[in-house]
């Protein structure tokens, strides 16, 4: 082992890590490396000891006093959505969604009051509600579905306002289908291994490999060494589990891995040439999924970018109701989470956008399609929380409730004032956000 | 630390148990009042973000339905209120001096060695950019693996392993005179 991987090895792991053999030995006979292990270990111990001033208790006490004036409320998380800039609101729009939201508490409350009066069982009539599932309950899950974590993807990829936070994302799509495959494949079922190999090829190809050749100069460099040695980590990883696998089952994998060596190698040696993708013909939630992700990424037109985050959009309404019939009520909320910061920054701020470069009005029936679009999906999530049971109503009522914002948003799109062609508003356009 | 618990404490609370938001918060109040410290480089401020952290995480606790957990869902929260915080006002960032460094009475060497090691080591720190440093406290000071760091920094763990490396180097490098001696 060189002195250059020992570095590495040293500056990315803990101290209390055990010395794998090759870096033992090595330090045996270096003391240069032996001296940087020092060095990292008493920064390590200093860090941790950094001094903390001591704070008044009374700052505590402070808090109590405050949460007592307010009680937690259902609102998708501010901070746990992705950050963006804050609108400000004129002061009676907030009165009306206080007043709103103060309506919608009272109803949920009288019906919890209702629905706990109703003697037991339920069960509704299968001739009353033909198309809403009897619920079973699923156990609590670890991991959430692989369709919810592609969907917050999703929706963190129609805020993504850059090359660099578009691979980001894909990257992670790509680590999220291979855990999914990894885990299909310890524990079955196998027969969805081959999709999803199929699926992670296309996110690799159309999604990872199609963003480098966007990505600014200046980092260039660094971030295609991370994405290489990330790709090579990934095709270690699913080799390393393909020993432990019957081998019809490795097989599956195998491709896997391959497409990640690939692309890390084309990367180390400057090819741009990107292998041909085939297209995947399937219309499961999953494959439609990934595939409007790649048309988001690869679309600049603003419109046609709200127009895909609409369909999107629909696709996450018919899941978030196959889910809700299950009773799988955490998914639920998940993907009630994800529609909503989909319809604000997938579907409103492109619409503004659409907007705002269309002055002179062309464009304005294409707008008024996509919230028409928008408004079907809302329709299918209303019509079937009228028909849905309790047990499923709930998870419904919740999802509207948390992506209300979402919605009101994504109507309000585009239906701005214009603000004139796109020479005459340069010195007005908002400064970059910091990232810090 | 005993976390094993979390989960349900997290559910008490999305149901309303102020007891059980408690003990999360007496869990974590000096985790995230250190950590923005050591983000924002003031004390008053990080109180009073600490404070309204906790304050966010209750009103909003029942739309936590997140695959990472309460812990990266809190440092998320107070992440960004020190994001908007440098934008206000009290903007830029300024470091007061150590409490422990006003001290007059007669110290061991070792001990002075070891608080101007430590003074230089915030400085030092204070010199890394934003998000390394971000990364980097919360890797060495609250010992989060790097899959949280990336959920916390909205980044992926491939890059946040790259911020905590490029950190200790920078570090390793500024505090070489401190370093290695014991």
């Amino acid at each position: 082992m060189k002195c250059g991987a020992v570095e590495h090895w040293l500056l990315t792991e803990r101290s209390d890590t055990p010395l794998p053999m090759a870096v033992r030995t090595h330090l045996a006979e270096c003391t240069a490396c032996l001296l940087r292990r020092q060095a990292l270990l008493d920064l390590e111990r200093l860090t941790k000891r950094l001094p903390l001033p001591p704070s008044p208790p009374q700052i505590k006490a402070r808090l109590w006093e405050r949460l007592d004036r307010s009680d937690p409320v259902i609102t998708p998380a501010p901070a746990a959505a992705p950050h963006r800039r804050r609108r400000a609101r004129p002061r009676h729009t907030r009165l009306v969604a206080i007043a709103t939201v103060a309506c919608l508490l009272i109803g949920v409350g009288l019906m919890i009051g209702r629905l706990s009066k109703r003697p037991q069982t339920p069960e509704p009539e299968p001739s009353k509600a033909p198309e809403v599932v009897r619920v079973v309950p699923i156990p609590k899950k670890a991991v959430k579905p692989l369709v919810v974590r592609l969907a917050d993807q999703n929706s963190q990829l129609a805020a993504a306002s850059n090359a660099t936070q578009r691979l980001d994302v894909f990257t992670r799509m790509a680590e999220e289908i291979e855990t999914d495959a990894l885990a299909k494949a310890r524990s079955g079922p196998v027969d969805e291994i081959s999709r999803l190999v199929q699926l992670h090829q296309m996110v690799v190809y159309s999604g990872i490999a199609a963003r480098t050749s966007e990505l600014p100069d200046s980092d260039k460099a660094v971030i295609l060494n991370q994405l290489t040695r990330s790709l090579t980590s990934s095709a270690a990883r699913i080799e390393r589990e393909n020993t432990t696998l019957l081998p019809a089952v490795a097989d599956m994998l195998k491709p896997m891995a391959a497409t990640c060596r690939t692309l890390a190698s084309d990367l180390v040696n400057g090819k741009t040439t990107l292998p041909a993708v085939s297209p995947i013909f399937d219309d499961a939630a999953l494959a439609q999924l990934v595939k409007n992700s790649l048309r988001l990424a690869n679309e600049k037109d603003p419109l046609k970018r709200a127009e895909v985050s609409a369909e999107t959009a629909g696709l996450l309404s018919q899941t978030i109701i196959l889910f809700s019939a299950s009773g799988d009520t955490e998914s639920v909320d998940g993907l009630g989470t994800h529609l909503s910061t989909l319809m604000e920054s997938g579907v409103g701020d492109n619409l503004d956008r659409a907007a705002s470069d269309d002055w002179t009005g062309d464009r304005k029936g294409e707008m008024d399609l996509v919230r028409q679009r928008v408004d079907l999906a809302r329709q299918v999530l209303e019509k079937n929380l009228a028909q849905a049971p309790p047990e499923s109503a709930m998870g419904l009522q919740r999802v509207l409730e948390v992506s209300k914002p979402g919605w009101d948003r994504a109507f309000k799109g585009g239906k701005g004032k214009g603000k004139g062609p796109p020479m005459f508003k340069q010195d007005f356009m908002p400064k970059g956000r910091d990232k810090n | 630390m005993d976390d094993a618990d979390e989960p349900l404490l997290v559910r008490q609370a999305q149901a309303g148990d102020r007891a059980s938001f408690a003990v999360l918060v007496e869990r974590y109040w000096e985790r995230i009042r250190r950590w923005l410290y050591g983000y924002t480089g003031n004390a008053h401020l990080a109180e009073d973000l600490t404070q309204e952290t906790f304050v966010r995480a209750w009103s909003a606790v029942r739309s936590l339905h997140g695959l990472t957990g309460f812990r990266p869902w809190l440092f998320r929260i107070a992440r960004h209120l020190a994001i908007d915080a440098r934008k206000g006002p009290r903007g830029k960032a300024t470091r007061e001096l150590p409490v422990t460094l006003a001290s007059d009475a007669p110290e061991p060497v070792t001990v002075l060695l070891e608080t101007e090691a430590l003074r230089k080591l915030r400085e030092a720190c204070d010199r890394l950019p934003s998000l390394n440093r971000q990364a980097y406290l919360l890797w060495a000071q609250e010992g989060l693996p790097y899959s949280e760091i990336a959920a916390i920094l909205d980044s992926t763990e491939e890059m946040a392993r790259w911020r905590v490396c490029k950190a200790r180097q920078a570090l390793v490098k500024d505090l070489k005179d401190y370093l290695g001696q014991s």
